[in-house]
C-alpha cells in the first residue's frame, strides 16, 4: 500500500525532472526525451548559426571505434541569454554533453547540458544564468 | 506582503512539483534561483507594456511550442481536410519530417509568432503599438488612434490590428488574415475569416499574460478560447534580441546535417 502511494510521486518527480525546458522547447518527434544520455568526445566543429546551434564531435564507443556525433541546441540568441557565446566551444575541446538521442538510433541528439574542459557547465535555462 | 508572497510561493511550489515541469516552476514569482534578482513585486504601470518579453508556457504537458489551448473546438469539413494534410513536428500529430510551412521559410504569421520561445519587444508610439519579434525579424503594428478596420482588406500574414484598453487589459482585435499560415505548432488551420482577439495584461512588473480568442466559423464550429499564456520581462543583459531571419540555405543545411540524420534519412544532394 505504501509502495502504491509512493509510485505516483516518483512518476511525478520523473516527469518534473525530465519534462523541463528541453521537452518543453523540443517536444520534437525525432528525439527520445525520456532517455537522456551523456557522451564525451573531442569537438570537430562548433556551428554558431541559425536556426539552431550545432556541435559536432568524435566519440569513442565501447569498442574503441570513433563515432561522429551531431548535436543540436537552441538558436544563438537564446544561448546568449543562457550564458553562452560564439566562443564558448572550439574545435579540439574535450567536452561532455548530456543530450536526448535520436529515436532512430543515429548518433544525433539534442543538447541538455555541456561541460567544458575546465569544468564549466553551460545549460539551456535563461532563468538560471545571471550573465 | 512579503510573508504572503512567500506563503503563496510555497503552496504554488508544492502543487507545481506534482504537476508542472521544472521550467515552469522556475518561472513562478519567488521561485527564481539564488542570485537572480526578483523584482516581480517592483512598482509598475499597468498600461505600460513596453519592454522585451519572452514566452514561457505554463501549461503542463503542452511544451513551449504551443497552441491557443490543448483541445481545439470541432473543425468544419474544410478545416479537417487541411488538418489531415498537415504533418507537424509538435503536438498530438507530431511526426519526424513533415510539411510545416515555416520549414521553407514561409512567414510564421499571427498568432503563431506569439508561441515561439524567442522574445518580442513591445514599443508604444502615440498612435500605434508595435511588436518586434526576434523570430523572423518580423513586426506588426496595432493602431490605437481609434480607427476601425478598413473595408475590403487584402488578406495578409499578420492581419490588420486595432487595439484599445479595457480597464487594465489591452485588447487587440485583428482581421484580414490570409489562410496560408498554420494557427499554431500543431498544424491547426485557420481561414481568411479568422477574427483574433488578444487580451494582454501586465499582472506585475515582470509578467505579462495573454488570452487568445479565435473566432473562425469557416474553420471551427465554436469560438476557441485559449489558455492564459505568460511572458516574462527580459532585463539587463538578457534584454537582447539577435538577428534571426529564416534563411532557406540555413534551414536546408540544418535539415541535411541534423533533421534528416536524426530520423535516419540520408542527406539531400
Amino acid at each position: 500500500m505504501k509502495k502504491r502511494r509512493v509510485t505516483p510521486l516518483i512518476v511525478a518527480a520523473a516527469i518534473w525532472m525530465i519534462g523541463g525546458t528541453v521537452w518543453a522547447h523540443h517536444g520534437n518527434a525525432a528525439y527520445d526525451d525520456k532517455n537522456p544520455i551523456t557522451i564525451k568526445g573531442n569537438v570537430t566543429e562548433f556551428a554558431w548559426t541559425n536556426p539552431h546551434v550545432q556541435i559536432y564531435l568524435d566519440v569513442k564507443d565501447d569498442k574503441g571505434s570513433v563515432v561522429h556525433w551531431s548535436v543540436e541546441t537552441y538558436s544563438p540568441g537564446k544561448l546568449v541569454r543562457a550564458g553562452w557565446s560564439k566562443d564558448s566551444v572550439k574545435a579540439g575541446d574535450a567536452v561532455s554533453i548530456n543530450l536526448i538521442p535520436a529515436k532512430s538510433g543515429a548518433p544525433v541528439g539534442f543538447l541538455h547540458k555541456l561541460v567544458l574542459p575546465d569544468g564549466k557547465e553551460l545549460g539551456l535555462s535563461e532563468l538560471d544564468s545571471n550573465n | 506582503m512579503r510573508k504572503r508572497i512567500l506563503t503563496m510561493a510555497c503552496v504554488a511550489g508544492f502543487a507545481g512539483f506534482l504537476v508542472l515541469p521544472a521550467a515552469t516552476l522556475a518561472q513562478m514569482p519567488g521561485q527564481q534561483p539564488a542570485g537572480a534578482k526578483d523584482n516581480a513585486s517592483a512598482p509598475f504601470i499597468p498600461h505600460d507594456l513596453s519592454g522585451m518579453w519572452e514566452f514561457f508556457n505554463n501549461i503542463p504537458g503542452q511544451g513551449i511550442y504551443a497552441t491557443p489551448s490543448k483541445d481545439h473546438p470541432p473543425m468544419t469539413p474544410w478545416a479537417k481536410a487541411k488538418y489531415d494534410e498537415a504533418k507537424p513536428g509538435y503536438g498530438p500529430k507530431a511526426q519526424a519530417g513533415g510539411n510545416d510551412p515555416i520549414l521553407k521559410c514561409d512567414p510564421t504569421g499571427i498568432p503563431r509568432l506569439l508561441f515561439f520561445p524567442q522574445p518580442f519587444e513591445i514599443f508604444v508610439s502615440p498612435e500605434r503599438v508595435f511588436m518586434f519579434f526576434e523570430r523572423d525579424h518580423a513586426w506588426r503594428q496595432i493602431w490605437t488612434d481609434g480607427r476601425g478596420h478598413p473595408k475590403d482588406l487584402e488578406p495578409t500574414w499578420m492581419g490588420d490590428s486595432i487595439g484599445k484598453w479595457d480597464g487594465d487589459t489591452f485588447v487587440v482585435d485583428t482581421v484580414g488574415f490570409n489562410d496560408k499560415s498554420w494557427l499554431d505548432f500543431y498544424g491547426d488551420p485557420h481561414s481568411e475569416d479568422l477574427h483574433l482577439i488578444e487580451r494582454y495584461r501586465r499582472v506585475d512588473h515582470d509578467n505579462l499574460t495573454l488570452q487568445l480568442v479565435v473566432e473562425d466559423p469557416k474553420a471551427y464550429t465554436a469560438t476557441w478560447t485559449g489558455d492564459t499564456k505568460t511572458y516574462r520581462l527580459l532585463k539587463g543583459k538578457k534584454a537582447y534580441m539577435e538577428e534571426l531571419f529564416c534563411i532557406p540555405e540555413e534551414e536546408d543545411a540544418f535539415t541535411n546535417r541534423i533533421r534528416m540524420p536524426a530520423v535516419g534519412q540520408k542527406l539531400n544532394q
